[in-house]
């Protein structure tokens, strides 16, 4: 049966592999831990439990997961250089559902992604929020 | 170079470019320590730097420094003292980002003292620039 942690452990280390090699910030909730150094890439991840679904045979666990990817501008001047760049490949894999689906934890994806972005300062985010079932 | 220096240099780099007749400097002098054949003089410093945190911006912060560039002439006319003021605030604005070292700037104020009894006129203006870091 895969658990809540077991989904958080395999989303972080998914998208330790993106573009930019983004690393984990040391909290996923606050923003005022850690400064992005100029080019860096990082992520914060939260894994919520949401209930769950049965069928005939199975009860499933279906959580949310909320993904902020996060990247500070090498030249905030050509923000395009990362918006067209390294930023559209993360995100079409963050959108893909065999993305998600390839995690051991994950039996279905229950929405389609839905993705935000926002650019405050020099950092450049966007974050995705999955519904997922995962594996019973 | 500081970074306040590097921004106050870039600035007079550009009063320079507007009027080529300015001389300028870095500090602030009495008018009786302004040689005669130095005017129209103008002398750039820091009026006021401040920083503030941005919200939700992972300890990005905007840094604000308003650099006075305080214009000494003796002799001219008002109506020359003000073309200058426009053309430096034209030269300023044709490139806002000073070539990279600041995020935006804008001539936030100008301010004109004349003596009647004197040639000699001053004109302030301060020239506001940003960055985030």
């Amino acid at each position: 049966v895969a658990t809540l942690l077991d989904l958080d452990n395999q989303v972080a280390a998914a998208v330790a592999l993106w573009a930019g090699a983004p690393t984990r910030l040391d909290s996923d909730y606050l923003d005022e831990h850690e400064a992005i150094p100029a080019g860096g890439s990082r992520f914060q991840l939260r894994v919520n439990a949401v209930g769950k679904l049965s069928d005939s045979n199975e009860f499933y666990q279906v959580a949310i997961v909320d993904l902020v990817s996060l990247h500070r501008l090498a030249d905030p001047v050509d923000e395009r250089a990362y918006t067209r760049g390294a930023m559209q490949t993360n995100l079409a894999l963050a959108t893909s559902l065999s993305w998600w689906r390839a995690l051991a934890a994950v039996y279905a994806v229950e929405e389609p992604p839905s993705v935000e972005t926002e650019r405050v300062g020099n950092v450049v985010f966007f974050s995705v929020e999955a519904r997922l079932r995962l594996a019973p | 170079v500081s970074e306040w220096g590097q921004v106050i240099d870039a600035v007079l780099a550009k009063v320079v470019a507007a009027d080529s007749a300015v001389t300028t400097r870095r500090g602030l002098v009495g008018l009786s320590l302004i040689p005669s054949d130095q005017y129209p003089h103008a002398m750039g410093y820091v009026l006021q730097a401040t920083s503030e945190l941005l919200s939700g911006g992972y300890l990005q912060e905007t840094r604000r420094l308003e650099v006075v560039v305080l214009f000494v002439s003796n002799g001219e006319s008002q109506e020359a003292v003000y073309q200058r003021f426009d053309a430096v605030r034209e030269a300023l604005y044709a490139d806002r980002t000073l070539g990279g070292l600041v995020r935006r700037l804008f001539v936030s104020d100008g301010l004109p003292l004349e003596d009647e009894a004197s040639a000699v006129m001053t004109l302030r203006l301060v020239c506001t620039c940003e960055k985030v870091v």
